[in-house]
């Protein structure tokens, strides 16, 4: 493998950061496992793995319900693993911090919660390059309560067409609900733009985190939003746990959704009342373990040289695309840059349907996904109705794309 | 490379498109369109029927190479049959993807079906290959819906 000096000592880090993940120790298909599909589901490296182990051993028990020792345990763990996500988007308090089941569940909250003090007429702008997760919870919203929902439209790449904005937004907008970095396209979203048209006529703006805080700290402040979710199993987490955060201001005026044990203060027979901030939130007994292994995974995130990770990513993205463009057919969708955007890459090749394409790809133990990606409003704008997408993250090497690239070749060969 | 799937018999299945056809705005009555939610794939399928036997199958498939090949091999093979047959050959072919069956075939017509029995092996795949039987079921009952009407 030919490397020059500087890049030598991140490779080593890389490789170090790939060892500390023990899925890369099977096989698939009797190949070594390249896994390439992060931006669906990460791997949960072995420290996070080990913290949930430990607790689920030793501390097992319900929070904030108990005197005994175990519990004031597992409350303290729940409670520090609020904590560990604040530090990571820099939140102005922990308290700013809910606990979902995923970034689905978050989006759904706050459409249900910020649409109930919404009037007929008033207006939500999202994207045409939304996951469904950020399209649905929004229409469902504008068939039964008759709110406005405006799309923003996308240039030929699939790129959010922001110039229109001042076309889109206008008096009646109450939100701006777009994502951060799209999961088909990579693009990162001029955040700056967004907030200045929400502010100009008093809307709030939410971002869907979900592709970007797999790939280093967020500043929610100093993005200047209001709303931003993410999950944990994109964030080198566990499965069944996400976070909704809400400034302290715009979490005030919003209402519970679900009701239940947790997330009351009194219930007699005529009224309920209900606690105060993001505990009104957490109806029930929440996804505890889940929780402590994200506050894990986020501190280990935390903790990284990330200027060595985005080092590695670019080179490894700088192969990926360079192998790409060489493919007679295939098309890339997005920008047409491998720098401008996460470690994302969707392309399409012609007479080649995405799973047939995946299928072989499986059979050299590359693990990439194939198919409209949840996001059917933007592929169709682009004309598609699927397409085959590689994305990367922290633990993938120069292995796994050259295992791509010859995977590449061979389904073309076997299918055309 | 385990690529059995992707033999040359299926792919020519696939080539020959037996039974494709662009859809027409006016086409479509009496159609029916089923989508795999897994992948955005979409199936359009139109039948005529005469004295109670399918005459003719047209269809339209957004897919991969499998689920082209199942349409394929229904709009070659389902002509002449009665909906008592196609029902039969559904089962059998459901029964093989899931029990990994051989293809217990009583009719010769239906012999290139045997090409899609690999698949039985890839469970993700199932849902491409019966896609296209799923949409000759629902348009079968399309048709027995709209003769009632007229009774």
């Amino acid at each position: 493998m030919n490397m020059n000096m500087n890049y030598k000592k991140t490779y080593h880090q890389c490789e170090a950061i790939r060892n500390k993940f023990p899925v890369f120790e099977r096989c698939i298909n009797n190949h070594t496992l390249h896994y390439l599909d992060s931006a669906a589901m990460t791997q949960v490296p072995n420290s996070v793995l080990d913290e949930m182990k430990k607790f689920e051993i030793t501390s097992r028990s319900n929070i904030q319900r108990s005197v005994y020792q175990m519990a004031a345990e597992s409350t303290e763990a729940y409670e520090g693993a609020r904590d560990s996500v604040s530090n990571y988007i820099n939140a102005s308090s922990s308290d700013e911090i809910i606990f979902t089941s995923g970034t689905t569940n978050s989006i759904n909250l706050l459409a249900q919660s910020f649409g109930a003090n919404l009037n007929p007429g008033d207006e939500i702008v999202i994207s045409l390059a939304e996951h469904h997760s950020n399209f649905v919870p929004w229409q469902i919203l504008r068939d039964r309560y008759g709110i406005v929902l405006k799309a923003i439209p996308l240039k030929d790449d699939g790129i959010l067409d922001l110039d229109e904005l001042s076309n889109i937004v206008s008096a009646r907008c109450k939100l701006i609900a777009v994502t951060h970095v799209s999961n088909v396209t990579g693009a990162i979203t001029e955040v700056a733009r967004i907030v200045e048209s929400a502010k100009k006529v008093g809307a709030k703006v939410f971002l869907d985190g979900a592709q970007a805080v797999p790939h280093g700290q967020v500043d929610v402040q100093g993005l200047g939003i209001d709303f931003y979710a993410f999950s944990g199993h994109k964030s080198y987490g566990p499965t069944g746990i996400g976070v909704l955060w809400c400034k302290n201001e715009s979490l005030e005026k919003l209402l519970p959704t679900n009701g239940g044990g947790g997330m009351v203060e009194r219930v007699s027979l005529n009224k309920a009342t209900f606690k105060s901030g993001n505990h009104a939130f957490e109806a029930g007994t929440p996804p505890i373990v889940q929780a402590i292994g994200l506050g894990k995974a986020l501190d280990w995130l935390q903790g990284l040289r990330w200027d060595a990770i985005r080092l590695h990513e670019k080179k490894l993205s700088n192969i990926l695309f360079d192998a790409l463009k060489k493919i007679p057919d295939l098309r890339i969708l997005g920008e047409d840059n491998a720098l401008t955007r996460m470690p994302i890459f969707s392309f399409v090749l012609k007479d080649i349907h995405p799973h047939d394409f995946c299928h072989i790809l499986d059979q050299h133990g590359v693990a990439i996904r194939g198919g409209h990606h949840c996001a059917q409003p933007l592929l169709t704008e682009l004309n598609l109705f699927a397409c085959s997408r590689v994305s990367i993250g922290i633990y993938n090497n120069e292995d796994d794309i050259n295992a791509f690239i010859r995977g590449l070749h061979n389904a073309i060969e076997v299918l055309k | 490379m385990n690529n059995d799937i992707y033999q040359q018999d299926v792919k020519t299945l696939a080539q020959n498109a037996c039974g494709h056809c662009y859809f027409s705005e006016e086409k479509k009555n009496n159609s029916v369109s089923l989508d795999n939610p897994l992948c955005g794939d979409r199936i359009t399928m139109r039948i005529t029927l005469s004295d109670g036997k399918i005459e003719t199958v047209n269809h339209h498939v957004k897919g991969c190479l499998l689920c082209q090949a199942a349409a394929s091999v229904i709009g070659e093979s389902a002509p002449g049959c009665d909906p008592s047959e196609i029902n039969h050959i559904i089962k059998n072919f459901s029964l093989m993807l899931k029990e990994k069956n051989v293809l217990d075939l009583t009719n010769n017509k239906w012999a290139s079906i045997k090409s899609l029995q690999p698949v039985a092996h890839h469970k993700s795949r199932h849902a491409c290959v019966l896609l296209p039987f799923k949409a000759l079921t629902e348009v079968l009952n399309l048709h027995n819906n709209l003769k009632q009407i007229e009774l």
